[in-house]
């Protein structure tokens, strides 16, 4: 009889390969220009994750500006551009360039994919570290990525404000305290966004923080917006996959915000108040984050820390969860402040308003299309109230 | 830093670390049992060896319905034609695309001289750079260092007249490997074609405009998926009342495959997306056997060679079944699985190029054995970059060898018949169904009831699987699995589990991860793309822009934003005239496209144009 096997012949032991490390290292897997190979990405996510690392994801689209934005940001050990559409020598080098202008002329850059042996001498000299090409294993590329781990400095090389708050976020994280002479500010608001996985979280808090520059902007007003996005962390090979980040459009948003992705186990917020501080008090005048959201890690029913981190809670609620909201009056219903109905367009989503109204007293009940940016402007006029 | 220790001729690894560390891994299966998308074989079929009876298919040779063993005849499990490649040999059509129009008006017409001479039929492909491919226009700030590199740049109908220039499109069969503005671009070649006075009926080739697989593998989407599949339909509708001879989709599984599911993935999700543009015709009011006969399919042909040609085989049994008991399409020839197939890019190598020429020459005899209608052959440099001239010719002539030498061509599907293969198609084609069922779950179908459907099919004739029961609405059901990340999830999970399966050396890969000797040399040349030829391209679309009349281009882009939004054009262009004939849905965009086109808009003014109706989509959550 013909069977099908659904799990590989060998599998790649997910294991903690970097507990031996001065800290749990931090990719970025970046996809420059229009290229949208990310077969490979996809694989070396995988494996970093079963192999112990907090692996950071662009998406694709990104300019060399916005990726180097990104590692800047999210204090990464390393910057890993798969490059597949012959872009290389043009994008290669202008990453470099970016990270330099950006305060980080440290983060090295490994490049791999489609390069030809005679471009790599090119790319070395354009200041890319190491190349790697198809073929190489999977261990082999955990190898690369220990070896781009340092020690981590309490400053920064240079003294750009915000790659100096990525790096004092990072010390706070691995719980070695601030920085002296770090200034600290708690935010004017904070706003804490949970929900279910998938919910549309991410989605909503790209609208918002875009909405909220765009509004400013408009009425010639300063002040930015910063994130905070938390992810599972693996408890197994302590690993993670921080992909919210990639709702975000950074070719646009470039610097207007700031974005961190941060990997807890459980609902484990400790660090957070100080985190906050940190953000708020990173830049001044018009500059300075005077909002911050903050993504849960989106464990689901009866995640309910995050409310006494932050000023107001948007629990996000998807049609045909009806059922669930008429079980459960307590828990995540409990802590909000807002009611978001989000995916507005799928089916079921009168249901759910309706079955909402019966819990939620005076909160008001947001209808969102995330991915459309519908009611948006509402969802920010209700957590800025 | 390893932590277990593979013995990779073997196979065998026991864990270091971890849970298990020290017990031999026991339960594992035989990896030289596993088909490279998971399949567990038998060490031998026969009579004996199948529970319940012999494979379904053998029935049918052996014993009962004796005619539809016969190929030419339905379900075409052993091939569309009575006579196979007696009648028509395949069409050698390889994919081909550089650097400006010139340079690949320049290949186009050398792949053309390759193939004198002979009763080959020799097709032409076109491969896009990936600006086009997305949409934009070269001069965007996103295109930097992408023009021309990837395929061929065209931003206008000018670039569309110097790449096919000289090129009899009218006799040699043309097609444009584009998805996203796939609309856009075969208005751009429909225009061209009037302006070379040459009639649209005489047009054959094929448009990709397969989005569907773009949502769950290639990612060059623009728009939202359901904006998308209504591009499609439009491009179907018209089509089927003015390009008659012309293929309106190629259903690609190539590119599915490519991003790492397996065969049976492929098989499964290529056909639901084929069903998927079904149930959308239909629903816009076509009938089916005006527009099901230019559907036309695309699968990759990869390492394992028996599942490829019985993923070939089921694929043309499902797609009849399918569009006769499900659709109740009554022409036969809407009932024909008609497939271009390539050798599989992911299969080559980097290290040890030559070998690859040995991979494509299996990977394009599986293809043949499996009856497909149109072949591309990879090229030994597939890893290093787009072929050069050489590489080209030996992966054409490797066809031709193919064709003419090794005597496949005299007798169809020749494997028929064997046990082993008729179980491995039915096989394919009941893990097939099981998705294309589990797919259906997620719609929601006016006129199905669950009740009426009867079971699996296990155990039973796969014939009433509940995949083959009859279903006429629209169930959106692909557009809410992309919604859910379902095939993305599906395909990547795949690909992982090959990959992880190549670093524990389950699998080997020549010349990668065993019989490394030697790797350092290169011995083949590559092809190179210069900066170059952004700079020129930026320049000819700058002149182009001064040229033209602005006011035309602002008004053809209107009525291109107003048809998108559901009303009629507010401008009368006077460039075109459909004659008369039935009419279009009162939305389709295609006339107005062609117009913009014939008023020298730019590929990113006509998309833009509809994106500032339908938005543009950034992607979804799988990854
Ligand atoms: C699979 C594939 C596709 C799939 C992609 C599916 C997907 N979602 O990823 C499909 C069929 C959709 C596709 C389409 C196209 N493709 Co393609 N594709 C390939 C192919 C055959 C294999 C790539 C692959 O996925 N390999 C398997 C993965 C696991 O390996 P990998 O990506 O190499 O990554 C591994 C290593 O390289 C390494 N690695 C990669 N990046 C990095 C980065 C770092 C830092 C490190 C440490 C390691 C590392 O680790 C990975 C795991 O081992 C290559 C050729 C080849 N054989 O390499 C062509 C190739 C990349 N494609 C090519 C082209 C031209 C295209 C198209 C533009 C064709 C067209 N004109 O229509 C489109 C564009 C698609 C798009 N949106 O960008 C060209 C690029 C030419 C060039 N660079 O000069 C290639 C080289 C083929 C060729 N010779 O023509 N393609
Ligand atoms: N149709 C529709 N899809 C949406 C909407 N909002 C989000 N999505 C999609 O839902 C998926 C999940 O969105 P995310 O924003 O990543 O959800 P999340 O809650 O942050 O998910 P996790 O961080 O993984 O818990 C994505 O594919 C989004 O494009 C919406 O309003 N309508
Ligand atoms: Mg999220």
């Amino acid at each position: 009889m013909t069977t099908s096997l659904n799990v590989p012949t060998t599998e790649f032991e997910k294991t903690d390969r970097c507990a031996d490390l001065p800290h749990r290292p931090r990719v970025l897997l970046g996809k420059m220009g229009l290229d949208g190979h990310d077969r490979g990405v996809k694989v070396i996510a995988r494996a970093l994750r079963d192999s112990g690392v907090h692996v950071i994801y662009s998406g694709l689209w990104q300019t060399p500006r916005s990726l180097a934005v990104s590692a800047r940001d999210e204090d990464c050990d390393v910057v890993c551009a798969s490059m597949m559409s012959n872009s290389h020598l043009v994008l290669g080098p202008r990453l470099v360039n970016d990270l330099r202008d950006l305060g980080r002329p440290d983060i090295p850059v490994y490049m791999g994919g489609i390069l030809p042996q005679e471009d790599i001498p090119k790319l070395i000299e354009g200041g890319v570290s190491r190349c790697f090409t198809t073929g190489v294993g999977l261990l082999d590329i955990v190898e690369a990525v220990r070896g781009a781990v340092k020690p981590r400095p309490a400053s920064v090389a240079s003294s750009h404000a915000v790659a100096q708050l990525a790096r004092d976020i990072s010390q706070l994280h691995d719980a070695k305290g601030f920085r002296a002479g770090a200034k600290r500010r708690r935010p004017t608001r904070v706003v804490g966004i949970t929900g279910s996985p998938g919910a549309g979280k991410s989605t909503l808090v790209a609208q918002l923080a875009s909405e909220f520059t765009r509004r400013n902007k408009a009425e010639g007003r300063g002040g930015r917006c910063a994130v905070v996005a938390f992810d599972p962390m693996s408890p197994i090979t302590s690993g993670a996959l921080l992909g919210d980040r990639l709702r975000v459009d950074f070719n646009t948003m470039g610097d207007s915000i700031y974005y961190r992705s941060l990997a807890i186990s459980g609902e484990d917020y400790r660090a957070l108040p100080e985190i906050l501080e940190l953000i708020g008090g990173a830049c001044d005048g018009p500059d300075a984050f005077d909002l911050v959201f903050v993504e849960t890690v989106g464990a689901g029913q009866n995640e309910t820390r995050i409310r006494q981190h932050v000023d107001r809670t948007a629990v996000v609620l998807t049609p045909g969860m009806g059922d669930a909201v008429q079980m459960d009056k307590a828990g995540i219903l409990e802590i909000a402040d807002v009611f978001v109905c989000n995916k507005a367009d799928h089916p079921g989503e009168s249901d759910l308003v309706r079955d909402l109204r019966d819990v939620a007293g005076k909160r008001p009940i947001i209808e969102t299309i995330a991915t459309k940016g519908q009611g948006i402007e509402e969802l920010l006029a209700a957590v800025m109230g | 830093m390893s932590t277990s220790t593979p013995d990779r001729l073997s196979g065998v690894s026991t864990p270091a670390t971890g849970p298990d560390a020290g017990k031999p891994a026991t339960a594992r299966v035989d990896p030289n049992a596993v088909t490279i998308s998971g399949l567990v074989l038998d060490p031998s079929y026969g009579p004996n060896t199948i529970a319940g009876g012999p494979p379904e298919s053998l029935k049918h040779i052996d014993r009962d319905l004796g005619n539809n063993s016969q190929p030419g005849t339905f379900p075409y499990t052993r091939g569309l034609f009575p006579q196979g490649y007696r009648t028509r040999l395949w069409t050698m059509r390889q994919f081909a695309g550089f650097g400006s129009a010139d340079d690949t008006n320049k290949r186009f017409k050398y792949l053309l001289s390759q193939a004198k001479g002979t009763n080959a039929n020799t097709g032409l492909s076109t491969a896009f750079d990936l600006p086009t491919l997305m949409g934009r226009d070269s001069d965007d700030p996103l295109c930097v260092g992408e023009v021309g590199k990837c395929g061929v740049a065209i931003d206008t109908i000018e670039d569309m007249h110097r790449l096919y220039a000289d090129i009899p499109v009218g006799e040699v069969t043309v097609s444009q490997t584009i998805n996203g503005p796939a609309a856009v671009i075969w208005a751009m070649y429909l225009a061209h074609a009037m302006q070379r006075g040459i009639s649209w009926s005489t047009l054959g080739g094929t448009l990709q405009n397969d989005i569907l697989k773009e949502f769950h593998s290639q990612n060059e989407f623009i728009y939202p998926p359901e904006a998308s599949v209504k591009l499609v339909v439009d491009t179907i509708e018209f089509q089927s009342r003015h390009v008659p001879r012309w293929n309106s989709v190629s259903i690609s599984g190539y590119h599915i495959r490519e991003a790492g599911s397996t065969a049976t993935q492929e098989l499964a999700f290529t056909l639901r997306d084929g069903m998927e543009y079904v149930e959308a015709c239909m629903e816009r009011g076509l009938l089916i056997d005006d527009f099901a006969p230019r559907l036309s399919f695309f699968f990759n042909s990869h390492n394992e060679f028996f599942e490829e040609l019985c993923k070939l085989r089921a694929a043309r049994r499902i797609w009849a079944r399918v569009m006769r008991d499900r659709y109740g399409a009554k022409n036969e020839r809407s009932w024909f699985m008609k497939t271009h197939v390539q050798t599989a890019g992911c299969s080559l190598t980097e290290q040890q190029p030559l070998n690859n020429i040995v991979r494509v020459a299996y990977q394009a005899m599986a293809a043949v054995l499996g009856g497909c209608q149109s072949l591309h052959t990879d090229s030994m440099d597939e890893t290093l970059g787009l072929p050069t001239e050489q590489a080209v010719t030996v992966a054409l002539r490797t066809q031709q060898i193919l064709a003419h030498e090794t005597g496949v061509t005299r007798v169809v599907d020749p494997l028929g018949g064997s046990w082993f293969i008729e179980q491995l198609t039915d096989t394919m084609e009941r893990e097939a169904l099981n998705f294309i069922n589990e797919i259906d779950q997620m719609g929601t179908y006016a006129d199905w009831n669950a009740t009426r459907s009867r079971g699996d099919g296990a155990g039973d004739t796969l014939a009433n699987h509940p995949a083959y029961q009859s279903r006429r609405t629209f169930g959106k059901s692909v557009v809410s699995g992309i919604n859910k990340g379902y095939f993305r999830r599906k395909i990547a999970e795949a690909s992982y589990r090959f990959s992880e399966e190549c670093e524990a050396g389950d699998r080997i890969i020549v010349g990668v991860n065993a019989y490394a000797e030697g790797n350092e040399e290169r011995p083949i040349d590559i092809l190179k793309i210069g900066e170059q030829v952004e700079t020129e391209q930026c320049e000819r679309l700058a002149a182009f822009k001064k040229r033209r009349d602005a006011s035309q281009v602002a008004k053809a882009l209107d009525n291109i934003r107003d048809v998108s939004q559901g009303r009629p054009a507010r401008h009368a262009l006077g460039v075109l005239n459909l004659g008369p004939g039935p009419s279009l849905h009162a939305t389709n965009v295609m006339p107005a496209l062609v117009e913009g086109a014939l008023c020298n808009c730019t590929l990113g003014e006509m998309v833009q144009a509809m994106a500032d109706v339908y938005a543009r989509y950034s992607g979804g959550s799988e990854w």
